[in-house]
């Protein structure tokens, strides 16, 4: 048996299907990679996947589909991830015939919930393999479990099996192959269902086959019984509303009881009796660390503090550990910056790739460090089990704005990226929550934002220790940043609720996982995908928008320009030459004697060893140099300095002049009021398709209008030092944070609109996101601005 | 025209051409955003529903 990924698997004969199914949080996509080899993302939480995702198998030499579908409790679809499983199950999804096998994988220490599932699949006729997961759990909770007996009762196979120790696993695929690959018969729930019920469901077969409708038994059950459920709607649209009476006439046979209570109590009892000899509990439930730990982590008020607490660590920690290695991503990009400007002769190839290329991408790499260190924190707290914890706590939050509690999950998706986040919105089964959690999930700060944060915070906000040595100023004005979008996004719900949703709410159950050991493998798997994506961006998109935003920037680099500062240049020779030569000859009068022109004189100076050491040793020296050197030293130093702002006004008149300066003066009126000018305003407009895109385009241009020198030769020293036309600072700290909020709040990523436009199928609610919340970022940053400044910050 | 105008011009050709496609191919959601490789993020979904096309077909 070997692995194999999708991309060898097109061809023209369907291979066998197995579809994965489970409860949530069972271990679904850990078997998933497992068998297939594929690294789909696993969470220690329910709802991490939330449509069908398909891998490749082989056994015994043949290619076998593998669907990993959604986690359910049962086939009772209501939300859309919960249609998806019973869609393929039953072969209506894309038209194709059912699944040739039903993998279902259970949680062992949960056995009578998860076998409700189990018994409405053994209905489906379909043959099964059921993988008996989280034995040691079931053990660590006093359960013995007799997988045999199990086994015969459900007239199934039944496995045990560990999907994150990979233990098992051979067992698993010979048990596959035995059951798919043989004539076997599919197993069977023999449930008794009470009389009303049956009857209820004969007289809609009897419809069906009067009326010469093919439709499966099991499809009919949910109809029957899920009241309102998407079976019952999906089968009206089909039947017609002859069909609609009949369903309404079929459960008028419930009398006391309604049909779903006693579907639940046949199933409840079929489960107890199935497990009466399979299942050894202990005589008293034993209290496992799990149970302890919740005590304080759920805890109302503890609970809350340990939260604040963890995250705090996170984000300190983000700046402690990063520094060093920040430093070395910079030197390097330096030290590559001087050695193409050494290679590549000065013009517009060198500038692309010295000021557009690594000017733009390498600003934007200096963050992976950091990067690397949140996500490793994030796939540490994801891992042990704890991202469910803070989702309760944030219940509590949620239900203040209306919001349902199954909002939670969507939005602490959102941190990291807000297109799983959206895509998690599935989960919700009231339509009009799962639009405004889609809505307000953008909100939340995610990856993307973080460079911007960082470089911000880095520049603007002091190194400075808080509460003795415990707590660090960056770390903790971080941690606000990411507030700020939970902040603004409570009462924008609420606003959303009372407006375009209605006050429908929906209760939050929410199932705990236990805690564990997170697997310092899946951490660093994790960061290193995160890392990868990152560095893929910034050599792509990235790349392109900086090296366009530079071209913007660089042309049409007009000759008159260089002209007039040509001639500066020359006067400026003219006039400091005579003087110069003076000097120097009364160093060394037969070498320089015949240095006709400035630049022949420079040119000796550099040649000229002894001078070189002597212009050196002028720079505090003991004892005091000769007045001839002081003199030297200062003619030469000023000169230096003129030709240095020469070729500063030289570059701001290019800047002024390029195409993205002609446009920034339009759109200057509007970012004024934030205290941006236009560079500030270019580079954010460059940034909607992306928004780390800011940080590139803000490091080409300030490269191209020269606020990067020797001693600022990164990105925070120069924005520190950047100018405005007038000669006052450009970035102040209410600039700064003016910058921050616009980008906490503004909805700048094209592929969060594409996934809400594919959710909703519509585009109007992409576009209505994107407009406000660029208007409410646009309204939050003029006010940020203008109360610093009032606050005297500016 | 010289070599260093051409390799510059070409570069911001080719930067050009491949901004407008992602952006396109974003807004379309054919495009994986790149951001997050382990969801089921738009490209993935779409490889799927062609792969099922070929299949289909």
């Amino acid at each position: 048996m070997k692995k194999n990924t999708s991309s060898a698997h097109t061809g023209a004969s369907d291979p066998k299907r197995i579809a994965l199914v489970g409860n949530p949080n069972t271990g679904k996509t850990s078997l998933f990679n497992t068998l297939t080899g594929l690294n789909q993302k696993v969470g220690n939480y329910p709802g991490v996947t939330v449509d069908r995702k398909t891998g490749f198998f082989t056994l015994q030499g043949e290619s076998i589909e593998l669907m990993d579908l959604p986690g359910t409790y049962s086939l009772a679809a209501r939300s859309l991830d919960e249609t998806v499983v019973i869609d393929i199950l039953i072969g209506k999804q894309l038209q194709k015939e059912p699944v040739d096998l039903i993998l279902i994988i259970v949680d062992a220490s949960n056995l009578t919930r998860n076998l409700y599932l189990v018994s409405q699949i053994l209905e489906l006729n379909i043959p099964v393999v059921l993988a008996l997961n989280m034995t040691d759990i079931a053990a660590s909770k006093g359960l013995e479990i007799d997988a045999d007996c199990l086994s015969s009762n459900l007239s199934v196979p039944v496995v045990r099996i560990q999907a994150n120790k990979r233990k098992g696993i051979d067992e698993l695929k010979t048990m596959i192959s035995d059951v798919l690959f043989s004539e076997s018969v599919p197993g069977k729930s023999e449930i008794i269902y009470p009389e009303e019920l049956n009857n209820g469901f004969t007289q809609l077969k009897q419809w069906c086959q009067a009326n010469q409708k093919e439709i499966k038994e099991v499809e009919l059950f949910r109809a029957l019984v899920d009241q309102d459920g998407y079976t019952e709607k999906r089968l009206i649209q089909e039947a017609g509303d002859e069909f609609a009476q009949q369903l309404i006439s079929a459960r008028s046979h419930a009398q006391k009881v309604s049909f779903p209570s006693l579907e639940a109590q046949a199933r409840y009892r079929w489960i107890a009796h199935v497990l009466k000899d399979a299942v050894r509990k202990p005589a008293f439930p034993v209290s496992t660390t799990s149970d302890t730990l919740d005590r304080y982590f759920t805890h109302k008020l503890f609970g809350s503090l340990i939260f604040l607490v963890i995250m705090a660590i996170v984000f300190q920690s983000i700046y402690a550990w990063a520094a060093p290695i920040m430093d070395t991503v910079e030197s390097f990009f330096g030290y590559l910056g001087g050695l193409v400007s050494s290679i590549i002769p000065e013009g517009a190839l060198q500038s692309l790739l010295v000021d557009g290329v690594i000017g733009g991408v390498g600003g934007i790499l200096v963050f992976l460090p950091q990067i690397a260190i949140l996500f490793f924190f994030i796939a540490l707290l994801e891992d042990c089990g704890y991202l469910p914890r803070a989702a309760y706590l944030m219940d509590r939050i949620l239900s203040f704005c209306g919001l349902s509690g199954k909002s939670c999950i969507p939005l602490l998706s959102s941190f990291a990226c807000a297109i799983p986040g959206v895509m998690a919105t599935r989960t919700i089964e009231n339509k009009r929550d799962r639009l405004v959690t889609m809505i307000v999930a953008p909100l939340m700060s995610c990856s993307a934002r973080l460079p911007v944060y960082l470089i911000f915070i880095g520049a603007f906000v002091p190194n400075r220790t808080l509460l003795g040595d415990t707590l660090n100023l960056q770390g903790i004005t971080l941690l606000a940043c990411y507030l700020i979008g939970i902040s603004v996004a409570i009462p924008i719900a609420w606003i959303f609720k009372k407006t375009v949703a209605s006050d429908d709410h929906s209760i939050f159950i929410m199932e705990f996982p236990s805690y564990k050991l997170p697997s310092l493998r899946n951490a660093i798997l994790y960061v290193y995908e995160q890392c990868r994506e990152f560095i893929l961006r910034a050599g792509t998109i990235i790349l392109c928008v900086s090296v366009l935003v530079w071209a913007l920037a660089y042309f049409p680099h007009s000759n008159q320009i260089e002209q007039k500062y040509e001639t500066e240049r020359q006067q400026l020779a003219d006039n400091t030459y005579p003087a110069l030569l003076t000097t120097v000859q009364q160093h060394n009068p037969a070498f320089y004697q015949d240095a006709s022109t400035m630049t022949a004189l420079l040119e000796k100076m550099a040649l000229d060893a002894s001078l070189s050491s002597l212009l050196e040793e002028t720079n505090g020296a003991e004892p005091a140099p000769s007045d001839s050197l002081r003199k030297l030293q200062t003619q030469y130093t000023n000169y230096l300095t003129a030709l240095n702002d020469i070729a500063q006004q030289e570059n701001g008149d290019y800047l002024r002049e390029s195409y993205l300066g002609k446009m920034g003066r339009w759109i200057e009126p509007i970012v004024r009021p934030m205290g941006w000018d236009w560079r500030i305003g270019m580079a954010a407009i460059a940034s909607f398709p992306a928004r780390e895109i800011i940080v590139a385009t803000l490091g080409t241009i300030l490269n191209l209008g020269d606020q990067m020198d020797e001693e600022s030769s990164d990105l925070r020293s120069a924005l520190q030092n950047t100018q405005r036309e007038d000669g006052t600072k450009l970035f102040t700290i209410p600039v700064a944070f003016s910058i921050i909020v616009f980008f906490a709040l503004c909805c700048q990523c094209a592929a969060t609109l594409a996934i809400i436009q594919r959710e909703t199928k519509s585009w109007k609610w992409p576009l209505f996101v994107f407009c406000y919340m660029t208007a409410l970022a646009y309204v939050c940053s003029i006010l940020t601005y203008q109360v610093g400044m009032w606050a005297g910050l500016g | 025209m010289t070599l260093e105008n051409t390799l510059t011009f070409l570069i911001i050709a080719a930067c050009a051409f491949y901004t407008f496609r992602f952006i396109v191919r974003t807004l379309r959601g054919e495009s994986d955003c790149g951001k997050c490789s382990s969801c089921d993020s738009p490209a993935i979904l779409t490889k799927n529903n062609q792969r099922d096309k070929n299949i289909n077909r």
